[in-house]
């Protein structure tokens, strides 16, 4: 038996304007693209929870043929993909059941919007793949496959669930970029998150051992891999992220992750970071001002932290590991004032890099609820439009256009050669006090 | 300063900030897939070689210091207007 694991890569932004300034602004859309050439972890830990009698293949969606030529036959094909590729995996779910090839599909759109996907498909992973892969090979191998499985909401690290994913699938691939999960979730919860909060019932944290296990088996395969964690908040838990630094310092790795502002409060995390080779973390700062933070957690917690943002990512630089601060724009306390108020702001924290996103109601996040509850969605169906990049919704201060044109203005003042210019000189300037004061 | 003096300099930064076996390193080798050195490693490359030779680099191109040769030609540039390179 023969399985397909094909994984769908790849954004386009949709706004004809947006599209040309991340031609014209190098940086604009940098994190995206990144995010969009990852390969999917998701896969890899399918192809583990498959039993060793089956046969896995991994495929980007990129590589496949073109539509007028034919795919390639499996027993049984696997699609995974993230909102703003649904319709493309929806598309192309459709040709293989079309050649009789029976399909699955998973990830966290799927999750979100089970019906919608269940009508692509012969039957659905919902939740992540653990406690419902295996079954799901199974019943197929046996003839009878159920419509939907269900995956564990907890215990995904837990021995008897937890697997390494397959790295070694990528062997050979053109990857300069790996990524290792070491948890999944998020306490702080924010209404727009499309995370993997959305698949978890509870933040859920790998064991230190089993991350470095997968960090050698993950960096085995290539030369000078740069490591990317794929989580959403790696540091919530200082103690366990010690101990993590510490079990890595010997690997001599580079790597880049997603946490909050509060590692900047812990000197000897912040330290043991740098030392573990740390290059870059993202922080969603949100928004330049403590008002348009307020209520877009359920426990203010990125509110109470603004006074602290400047000298927090001043520390952090300071300590060698650059800053990437990302931005959401056209939340609700958002006038249009807040387009000069964040250029202002980035250029006095002197972020290194800056991600600029627009407001984006996911479907399944409460905040996509509420906006369809108040009938703020531009469209009922606009999955190929959730970029990060494209409005679709109705802002509550300002115009749908107010937003599209201030983002524009704003991306022009915030990527521009004079500001990369300067950043980058100031980036050279902390290498310049680092390595000064090594010597 | 001979282009031969600017190179051994050059790798001399290299070598210091990426803890690399640079001896066999081509000039026109990619950094990035040789080494591992990414966009901030160049800017700090480009940081490491202003202090070494004690001067500033305008061109804050840091794909152009994806190579040594790509370094030599700003090193180059930038030293111009002090001395003549030979």
């Amino acid at each position: 038996m023969r399985i397909g694991l094909i994984a769908m890569s790849g954004v386009r932004v949709r706004t004809q304007e947006l599209a040309e300034l991340g031609v014209t602004l190098p940086g604009f859309v940098n994190r995206g693209k990144v995010i969009a050439s990852l390969p999917s972890l998701g896969l890899l830990t399918v192809a583990a929870l498959t039993p060793p009698d089956v046969e896995v293949e991994y495929l980007e969606y990129d590589a496949l043929p073109s539509e007028d030529e034919a795919l390639e036959r499996f027993d049984l094909v696997g699609l995974s993909s993230f909102t703003a590729r649904i319709e493309a995996t929806y598309k192309l779910a459709d040709r293989y059941r079309a050649m009789g090839v029976p399909v699955v599909l998973g990830g966290l759109h799927v999750s979100l919007m089970p019906d919608e996907a269940q009508e692509h498909a012969d039957a659905i992973v919902v939740d992540g793949a653990e406690g419902a892969w295996p079954q799901l090979v199974a019943d197929f191998k046996a003839g009878r496959m159920k419509r939907r499985y269900q995956g564990l909401r907890k215990g995904v690290f837990t021995p008897g669930t937890y697997v390494k994913p397959r790295f070694d699938l990528l062997e050979g691939r053109p990857y300069n970029r790996v990524t290792v999960q070491t948890s999944r979730g998020c306490p702080i919860n924010c209404e727009f998150c499309a995370a993997s909060i959305r698949i978890t019932s509870s933040f859920q944290q790998k064991p230190v051992d089993l991350v470095i296990e997968e960090l050698k088996a993950a960096t085995a395969a290539f030369e000078n891999p740069f490591v990317e964690f794929a989580d959403d908040n790696t540091f919530v838990n200082k103690k366990w992220g010690k101990e993590l630094l510490r079990a890595m310092e010997p690997l001599g790795l580079r790597w880049f992750t997603e946490t909050d502002i509060s590692v900047a409060e812990d000197p000897e995390l912040l330290d043991l970071m740098a030392r573990a080779g740390c290059k870059q973390i993202l922080i969603g700062l949100e928004s330049p001002s403590e008002s348009g933070l307020l209520d877009i957690d359920p426990h203010n917690w990125k509110a109470k932290r603004f006074d602290s943002y400047l000298a927090a990512i001043s520390r952090i630089q300071a300590a060698g590991i650059t800053v990437n601060g990302t931005f959401v724009l056209g939340l609700d306390s958002h006038t249009t004032a807040v387009f000069e108020e964040l250029r202002d702001f980035i250029r006095t924290s002197n972020l290194i890099e800056v991600q600029l996103t627009v407001q984006t109601p996911f479907p399944g996040t409460p905040l996509y609820e509420r906006l369809k509850r108040d009938g703020r969605l531009l469209e009922e169906r606009y999955w190929d439009r959730c970029t990060l990049f494209d409005v679709n919704f109705v802002p509550a201060k300002m115009s749908v256009e107010e937003l599209e044109e201030g983002f524009v203005w704003l991306a022009s003042e915030v990527y521009n050669d004079r500001e990369f210019t300067r950043r980058k000189r100031h980036y050279m300037d902390l290498a310049k006090a680092r390595l000064q004061s090594a010597a | 300063m001979t282009r031969n003096q600017i190179e051994i300099e050059i790798r001399k930064s290299l070598s210091r900030i990426t803890e690399a076996d640079i001896a066999g390193l081509k000039v026109d080798e990619d950094l990035n897939e040789a080494i591992g050195l990414d966009s901030l490693g160049r800017l700090e490359l480009l940081s490491e070689v202003e202090d070494r030779f004690d001067l500033i680099i305008d061109d804050l191109d840091s794909e152009k210091a994806s190579t040594i040769a790509g370094m030599l030609e700003i090193v180059e540039a930038a030293l111009l207007p002090q001395a003549e390179v030979v």
